[in-house]
């Protein structure tokens, strides 16, 4: 107690340089926190909104992944309704529903547009964000209409209650269509997926592609990702021999799981970067502090201080600049991250690429900020420890004699 | 030369701490190199690929299309494209006009069928892009030729060879499906799957026989002559342009992708730099600060002998520029086998993107180490010595001599 006295004493009497070194730590505390809430947020980001639309488990009908067109409905699943109840009894699957995908025309008088078609259950757990993107209509509307997005709307000229026509080939290779009242108009943050997609209930779909009682994949929602190649091994012994193939969402987004990986390393290299040169700038000013007052511990030792109680003393003070600096950086990381979480930081086109919408939102953890709090803490630390194993290794003699 | 030389010794007088002064600014200078070359590369590979490989300098359109370009609007084209491509030879700027028609294709080999985006070319095509020098197999159209390119994939995909036949199917501007086969003529790789994966090239005869085109073509790509800016370019066309239905558009607008993510990239670098060096000169402050108190009296019995208080500062700035020197060095030393790799070996990115990823890596992607890198880094890290020492410098040539050489003692 008395070392972290004579330790704040200490820094109480050099305000300029405890400034400098708090500053130091401050700003590398800063920056570690920032980067950690970016890509915390993309991971966050990705999770939602990929693992939102895609699931954490898909069972797909074989051959469909084969198929050159994305949009085939050649390969199907047959007994969907019996993948679903054998999921739905799994330990920690929250959701299990049909999808049916399919390329579609969408035709009004004077335009048409491709899009793809996606037959959905208006009861699915995957609804949810769609549900919360509509700005005109509803999601029962499915049921008996289509749901499109504002930016198709405006492409076509459409409203809500107008009549499109689908066009689409179906099941037996032959052109068929259906006209479909416009039931609800979307919204959603990534213009890309609006530009795309179209919803329906999965029974009109079924009619439209003259698949009754089919559909391209069944979507399992979990209560935990983790669990997910658990679930996955379970369904695969249940339907071992059976044309379908299973993937978690490790397989579905491999590539993207990738660029995560790589994007993590090129943060953790920014943040060994900015470690090593806080370390450096602080470290230097510490010695510096340390060497000022090299006739002061001199005395201290003089008068009965034994090494390791000055080793104690200088590092208790590195301690508390490495405990106020951290502080001071957070106070500066965690508006910056919280600012970016609550507006989101314009990346732009590129953004839209990931499935992430223009704007991807950074995302505070606890994890990390006690990381970042005892990584500055340290950083100060190690720096106090070499200039106390430099000072202590001077004689009493020499250090009462420093010039 | 006697302050420099001074100042020299000064600096090997506390080898600690010139090392860490050293050692947080060769990491910022290797930082700066590594991340200008990587930012250069962006632009000068990436950039010019994107233009290279379908933007062209810039594209001449209806003024209404971009606002309806989701559909592949045929409707608003732009007609008569013979004369407006001769109007734009004419100019003195465009060195080549190329038309093309872009729509929805659904390509079939009679076992499988896909949808892709079309794309009617002309052989001057092969002026304004680089899909001449990209055919690995077959070759490029001559205005005679008629027929398709697939990309190697898909080629394999489909099981097709030259000389083989695929079956398109297309809506046209009438809102009629129409059936053409066409003889592959030749297989091309971009090393971009946006281009490679999802478009067919068509011999624009061909494409505007399928969708009842006539004359007319969905876009004009433009290449200027060398020398003129782009900026430069557009104002002319446009200006040219002005009575018509057309509008000139930078390439820039065709691939926002590309752009967005070379800014943010850009951007986030340089704000990490900003940090990084706020942190070097802050060290730096720190370490000439303590260097001024350190030698105090040693200060003082040089005003006595009748140094001037500018030879102070020039001492002190002297051994921050011999610290600064020594950090380039060391970070130049640092970045070359990164840059050696970067430059001459290059990553590959392209396989670890999805797909959809609207940037063209290529194969590999290269780093561009320019002389300019070097001299930008040299200067910021001379500049952030010199900021982080001109406070401490003036403060100690503002000391009284009497005051100095009665310093006894540190602080």
């Amino acid at each position: 107690m008395i070392f972290l006295k004579i330790a704040l004493l200490n820094l109480r009497s050099h305000p300029r340089r405890t400034a400098v070194i708090i500053t130091a730590i401050a700003l590398a505390v800063g920056i570690m926190e920032t980067v950690a809430g970016m890509v915390d947020g993309m991971r966050n980001n990705f999770f939602t909104n990929m693992l939102e639309e895609s699931g954490h488990i898909q069972v797909i009908a074989a051959g469909k992944e084969d198929s050159l067109d994305p949009f085939s409905i050649e390969h199907t699943l047959d007994e969907y309704t019996d993948i679903i109840d054998t999921a739905r009894s799994l330990p920690g699957v929250e959701d299990a529903s049909p999808f049916l995908t399919f390329g579609a025309l969408l035709i009004t008088e004077e335009k048409n547009i491709f899009m793809a078609g996606n037959g959905i259950s208006s009861a699915s757990g995957f609804n949810k964000s769609l549900d919360e993107s509509i700005v005109k209509g509803s999601l029962n509307g499915i049921e008996d209409g289509v749901l499109i997005s504002r930016e198709t709307a405006r492409l076509m000229k459409l409203d809500y209650g107008d009549t499109v026509i689908i066009l689409v080939e179906d099941s037996e290779g032959a052109p068929y269509y259906l006209s479909f009242p416009v039931r609800g108009i979307y919204q959603t943050k990534s213009s890309d997926f609006d530009n795309m997609n179209l919803f329906m209930s999965i029974e009109q779909a079924q009619e439209l592609l003259y698949l009754p009682g089919r559909a391209s994949t069944v979507k399992l929602k979990l209560t935990d990702k983790d669990l997910a190649q658990t679930a996955a091994e379970h369904l695969a012994q249940a339907y071992a021999g059976m044309p379908v193939v299973i993937k978690t969402w490790r397989q579905i987004h491999g590539n993207f799981m990738l660029l995560i990986d790589l994007f993590d390393l090129f943060i953790y290299i920014m943040n060994l970067f900015t470690v090593i040169v806080a370390a450096a700038v602080i470290t230097n000013s510490v010695l510096m502090n340390m060497f000022d007052r090299a006739r002061e511990f001199g005395t201290m030792r003089a008068v009965g201080l034994k090494k390791s109680g000055l080793f104690a003393l200088i590092t208790t003070e590195g301690l508390s600049l490495g405990f106020l600096g951290s502080l001071a950086g957070l106070a500066l990381g965690i508006p910056v991250v919280l600012y970016f979480q609550e507006y989101g930081l314009d990346f732009g086109a590129i953004s839209e690429s990931f499935g992430m919408g223009s704007a991807f939102y950074f995302h505070l953890t606890a994890k990390y900020i006690i990381l970042n709090f005892a990584s500055g803490i340290l950083i100060a630390l190690a720096g106090a420890a070499y200039a106390a194993w430099v000072i202590i290794r001077k004689s009493v003699i020499d250090t009462l004699s420093w010039r | 030369m006697k302050l420099f030389k001074a100042g020299m010794k000064n600096i090997l007088r506390n080898r600690r701490r010139t090392s860490l002064n050293v050692i947080s600014l060769a990491l910022g200078i290797f930082m700066m190199v590594f991340g200008l070359s990587w930012g250069q590369g962006y632009h000068s590979y990436v950039y010019t690929a994107m233009r290279n490989f379908e933007a062209g300098d810039a594209q001449i359109l209806n003024r209404n299309y971009l606002k309806e370009e989701r559909r592949l609007p045929l409707d608003l084209a732009v007609s008569d494209t013979r004369r407006v491509v001769k109007s734009l030879t004419d100019t003195n700027i465009v060195k080549t006009a190329s038309p093309r028609i872009d729509f929805s294709v659904k390509v079939s080999n009679r076992m499988e069928s896909t949808r892709l985006l079309g794309r009617g070319v002309s052989q001057a095509e092969g002026e304004v892009t680089v899909i001449r020098n990209q055919i690995t197999e077959g070759r490029f159209f001559t205005d005679t030729d008629r027929g398709v390119l697939l990309g190697e994939d898909l080629a394999r995909r489909m099981k097709l060879n030259i000389g083989d036949t695929l079956y398109l199917t297309a809506i046209d501007r009438h809102g009629t499906e129409n059936f053409m086969s066409l003889k592959l003529t030749g297989i091309f790789k971009f090393g971009f799957p946006p281009i490679d994966r999802q478009v067919i090239f068509v011999d624009i005869e061909s494409a505007r026989s399928l969708l009842d085109m006539r004359a007319s073509s969905t876009r004009i790509v433009v290449r200027f002559t060398e020398g003129t800016s782009i900026t430069e370019g557009l104002e002319i066309l446009n200006e040219k342009l002005a009575n018509t239905e057309l509008t000139a558009y930078s390439w820039e607008r065709f691939a926002q992708e590309t752009v967005s993510a070379v800014q943010s990239d850009m951007g986030s670098f340089y704000v990490f730099i900003l940090i990084l060096y706020m942190m070097i000169i802050i060290g730096m402050y720190n370490s000439m600060s303590m260097t001024v108190r350190e030698r105090t009296g040693e200060i003082g019995t040089m005003r006595a002998i009748g140094a001037r208080r500018s030879d102070i500062i020039v001492l002190l700035l002297f051994e921050s520029i011999a610290i600064s020197c020594i950090a380039i060095i060391a970070g130049y030393l640092l970045a070359a086998p990164f840059m050696y790799y970067l430059t001459n070996i290059g990553i590959d990115i392209s396989s670890s993107l999805p797909d959809s990823v609207p940037v063209p890596f290529g194969e590999r992607f290269y780093a561009d180490i320019e002389p300019l890198q070097f001299l930008l880094a040299f200067a910021i890290g001379i500049a952030s010595g010199i900021t982080g020492t001109l406070i401490p410098a003036v403060r100690a040539s503002r000391l009284s001599i009497t005051d100095s050489l009665g310093a006894k003692k540190h602080g």
